[in-house]
């Protein structure tokens, strides 16, 4: 991480933005319906300023500008309509209810910041198959969605919530083992402040799901169903201050045509090849399987129980892999084109061929929740295994005989590896500045082990760790009545990386709300270790000390 | 011959002293109104907290006392009556069962109670579940019913949160089938829920609280976060931890909330005090109450001349107080005024809460003042649709159900 800095020359100009904000700010909270329906939400003017002149190295190899101002800059809000009709007794159904959220966005981060190209600040559905099932509508800086849009129903033991939704299981903040039925938009903010930092990501599927309470004391029957809403985890796209994917993403192409690339028209109808060979990390994906995809099942099921003060889950999940693997398929000569110019159909270099897909996931996992009076502590705890879990298979696994590669099916496709992740957590409310309000403290340690996990890859090519061990801290603090709160959320790896933000709230009466947060990341970003596995490249966290920022943001809420 | 002067002027003295208090001490009648001016003439029948609000502006109205019964529910009557004589205290903490060691099984346990832990068990049985079997919103079970106000020192509301609620009896039920307690809760003695619905960034967050009859035994408490989506269990031991902000702590709420084990008590006197049990102005659904000099939601806080006990309560945990003194009424059971010392046993926060009465004459408290002496910020609790034996299904008081109150 490198010194603090502020490198912003518009720094003003968001702040003229909040202030019109604030001015402009005249929603106001409604009951309608004779209270059947309320009318709630917020507007709120959020920035992130770069504090770092570290470059986006991703974006550099993708030969974008890698230094911008702002890594954020929007106004943005939601409007939340709750319907719910008190119902009469002995009637069809004991409750009914039905709810949306409507999620309005402007991004000004082009706009306002130097150092960074276009791009798509809302690509959620851009490469999707049916994509009303998302309900919005967005360009490259504005975007509108039905975010959220579900009907309640309860009868009896029985309660079902259809429609479009988040589920969240397990116990873990911060981290997500067990909590992964709904994918992530990690194209919105990525490290949001304010105990929000997966709430705005998570994205709401299309789902039933169903809550039996059973005829013993707090033990129930959990399960959704995802009839086919299969959405991937959307990243940040090239060029955005968030991307780390160093791989070009313009879709599927044909490889075939790669050869068109390397060259430039010379104005008569002819080609003049650059001579320049491919650049390093050159590829094209030439399958993505994501659509394909939408319309499978899937699917989870849980029990819920309870002795005493310790509660428990018991989980399975179906899923299809929201991550993805992209893999090698192999690689193809590519040609400058034949024509009548000099250097026509020479040999350019060889081109990967990848593809991504999405396999089916087996997820086995239980979370538990425990009190002890005797030292005031809440104990909880998670755990998920999958079962083969796809990884793609590395280069570095080729052998090269007298004859050329002897084992050329070793570096191409996938691999299948079962992981287990364990989290084991406290929170302990303790006082510490103040004999009337606690700070509310909470640790986390979450460890993953893989499977014979040597010469595979992830998403962007570095080695899969075969063990990784995180730990979390997070303090919150609240002063003057609950209206001013000095908060910290660390995530060190140890594998050297580490995310820290440190955090004051302001909240003043019931409406306005103001925020200040710094995200620093720091480590090494790309540590090499021996084992008796091999040498790998780590990649943690620390991938994004690219992005320190000192984070800004008001709401008002009604 | 000094010590003989000095003796004379002492007597003197004291027959002066003891004449002008006799000047100033009042009997209370019915019809006296108590303010600053006089409030020293009724310090007798007043806690010290009492007095003090009265020195910052509330005004006090002496109506005639209630006749007997007329401030309680008939089933909570005959179940008293019935269960007569049958309750003993299980163990040391204030548990209350039968002779077999079984749970209590409804009404008042001690008819005549022969300690402050005896008291305080009528307190808890009498208080806790309004004579009735569970409360919530007449409406239903996801409508507003309470609403919480910050004052500051300056008399000003500047913070407001609005909630709905209920309260499930697991054991010593009265009214509503199952009786006396809820199967496979047996060792419950209370499920309460709270649904939190303005301001917005606390909008969709639901506590369960679980109390059980032992009361050695600190309540289970969770919270179900929107933001989050899922419930988390939370520490029930910080008892002096604000909530939300307010100046209410977990140990305040109704003016004692808290397992009966947890402090030890002494009966001061039991004597006629003016206590609040009846009052007229009720909670408004919306809009900000009318605040009669800076705190008070009344204009004149109607209150009776009535046995009531005072009690005296010291933790047995460290906390932020030292002791608390209670006003409770010895035929009913309820709380009027509650004054707390801090550790240095300075007063610290005075509570009063009053009461009304539901159509069927279950109890209904409707405000609940917290005013800290210190600071000068104070906390209104108000209750504005609270229905008695609403019968609530068991099922809405789940770990699991919580959800379906929110997001």
């Amino acid at each position: 991480m490198n010194t603090l800095f502020i490198k912003s020359r518009n720094f003003i100009a968001p702040c003229v933005g909040l202030v019109l904000l604030s001015a402009t700010s005249i929603a106001i909270g409604a009951e309608l319906l004779n209270g059947d329906l309320q009318v709630t939400g917020f507007v709120r003017a959020q920035t992130a300023i770069s504090t770092t002149s570290d470059k986006n190295t991703a974006n550099t190899q993708l030969g974008l500008s890698d230094n911008p101002d702002y890594n954020l800059n929007r106004v943005w809000g939601v409007v939340d309509l709750d319907y719910h009709p008190t119902m009469k007794r002995g009637g069809a159904l004991d409750d009914f209810r039905v709810f949306s959220r409507i999620k309005l966005a402007y991004d000004l981060t082009e706009d306002l910041s130097g150092g960074i190209d276009e791009y798509d600040a809302f690509p959620l559905s851009n490469n999707l198959k049916d994509r009303g099932t998302t309900m919005s509508a967005s360009n490259d800086t504005a975007s509108a969605e039905i975010w959220e849009l579900f009907a309640d129903f309860k009868k009896g033991n029985l309660w079902a919530r259809l429609g479009r939704q988040n589920i969240v299981w397990g116990e873990s903040d911060g981290v997500r083992l067990l909590d992964v039925v709904n994918p992530l938009d990690n194209s919105w903010h990525p490290f949001e402040g304010g105990g929000e930092l997966f709430d705005h990501r998570r994205i709401p599927l299309w789902m039933a799901r169903f809550t039996y309470q059973l005829p013993i004391k707090d033990m129930s029957v959990d399960m959704f169903i995802n009839p086919g809403d299969f959405v991937p985890t959307i990243g940040n796209v090239p060029g955005s201050p968030f991307n780390v994917n160093p791989l070009p993403r313009n879709g599927v192409a044909d490889p075939a045509n790669a050869g068109l690339q390397i060259g430039a028209p010379d104005g008569f109808g002819g080609f003049v090849p650059s001579g320049i060979p491919l650049p390093p990390g050159s590829t094209f994906i030439t399958a993505d399987d994501t659509n394909d995809k939408r319309g499978d099942t899937q699917w989870g099921v849980r029990l819920l129980g309870s002795i005493g003060s310790f509660n428990y889950t018991l989980n399975y999940l179906s899923l299809i892999d929201q991550d993805g693997v992209t893999s090698a398929l192999g690689v193809i000569p590519v040609n400058v084109p034949a024509g009548p110019f000099p250097g026509a159909g020479a040999f350019v270099g060889f081109l990967p061929i990848l593809e991504v897909t999405h396999d089916r996931l087996d997820i086995a996992g239980a979370s538990f929740n425990w009190y002890s009076d005797s030292i005031a502590t809440v104990f909880r705890g998670e755990m998920s295994y999958t079962f083969d879990k796809p990884f793609a298979n590395s280069p570095q696994n080729l052998v090269v005989g007298m004859f050329g590669p002897i084992n050329p099916q070793d570096t191409v496709g996938v691999s299948e590896r079962d992981e287990l992740k364990v989290m084991l957590g406290i929170d302990r409310p303790t006082f510490v500045f103040s004999d009337s309000r606690t700070m509310n403290i909470s640790a986390q340690i979450i460890y993953t082990e893989r499977e014979n996990v040597n010469l595979i890859t992830d998403l962007n090519g570095a080695n899969v760790r075969d063990n990784e061990t995180q730990v979390t801290l997070q303090l919150s603090q609240p002063f003057n009545n609950d209206q001013f709160f000095v908060e910290f959320f660390g995530l060190y790896d140890l594998d050297d990386g580490y995310w820290l933000q440190p955090q004051v709230r302001w909240q003043p009466g019931d409406h306005w709300r103001v925020w200040a947060y710094y995200n620093a990341f720091g480590g090494s970003e790309d540590e090499t270790t021996t084992d008796g596995l091999g040498t790998k490249t780590n990649r943690s966290i620390a991938v994004f000390d690219h992005a320190d920022e000192l984070n800004l943001a008001i709401s008002y809420q009604f | 011959m000094k010590i003989n002067k000095l003796f004379k002027f002492g007597i003197s003295a004291l027959v002066m002293a003891s004449a002008s208090s006799v000047a100033l001490a009042k009997v209370p009648q019915v019809g006296d109104i108590i303010d600053a001016n006089n409030v020293n003439e009724y310090a007798d029948y007043l806690i010290e907290s009492s007095i003090e609000f009265v020195k910052k502006g509330q005004v006090l109205k002496i109506v005639p006392t209630s006749d007997k019964g007329a401030l309680s529910h008939p089933d909570f009557i005959e179940a008293t009556k019935r269960n007569s004589g049958k309750a003993r205290l299980l163990d040391d903490y204030g548990t209350v069962g039968l002779e077999d060691g079984s749970y209590w099984v409804g009404g008042l346990p001690f008819e005549e109670p022969k300690s402050a832990l005896e008291v305080m068990a009528n307190f808890q049985f009498g208080n806790l579940a309004l004579q009735g079997d569970d409360w919530g919103s007449t409406v239903g079970p996801v409508r507003p019913i309470s609403r919480i106000f910050s004052i500051n020192k300056d008399g000003e509301i500047y913070k407001e949160l609005l909630f709905g609620g209920g309260q499930m009896s697991m054991g010593g039920r009265i009214s509503i089938d199952p009786k006396p307690s809820m199967p496979g809760h047996e060792d419950e003695l209370l499920r309460r829920y709270l649904s939190f619905l303005t301001p917005y960034d606390v909008k969709g967050i639901v506590t369960l609280d679980i109390q059980y009859q032992d009361q050695s035994k600190l309540p289970e408490s969770y919270v179900y976060l929107p933001s989050f989506r899922r419930v988390r269990q939370v520490s029930t031991a910080n008892r002096a931890d604000s909530v939300a902000g307010t100046e209410l702590t977990q140990s305040d709420l109704g003016g004692f909330s808290d397992p009966l084990g947890l402090w030890t008590y002494k009966t001061l006197k039991k004597t006629q005090m003016l206590v609040a049990v009846k009052n007229e102005v009720a909670p408004l659904e919306k809009g900000a109450p009318t605040l009669y000099s800076g705190y008070f939601p009344q204009p004149q806080r109607l209150v009776e001349l009535r046995e009531a006990y005072v009690i005296e309560a010291t933790p047995r945990f460290d906390t932020v107080y030292s002791k608390k003194i209670m006003v409770i009424d010895a035929e009913i059971y309820r709380i009027s005024d509650v004054i707390a010392y801090d550790s240095q046993g300075k007063i610290f926060k005075g509570i009063a809460q009053d009461w009304g009465l539901t159509d069927d004459n279950h109890p209904k408290p409707t405000w609940l003042l917290l005013l800290n002496f210190q600071t000068g910020g104070a906390t209104l609790f108000s209750n504005h649709d609270l229905g008695v034996n609403v019968d609530l299904p068991l099922n809405i008081f789940n770990k699991s159900s919580m959800k379906d109150f929110s997001r």
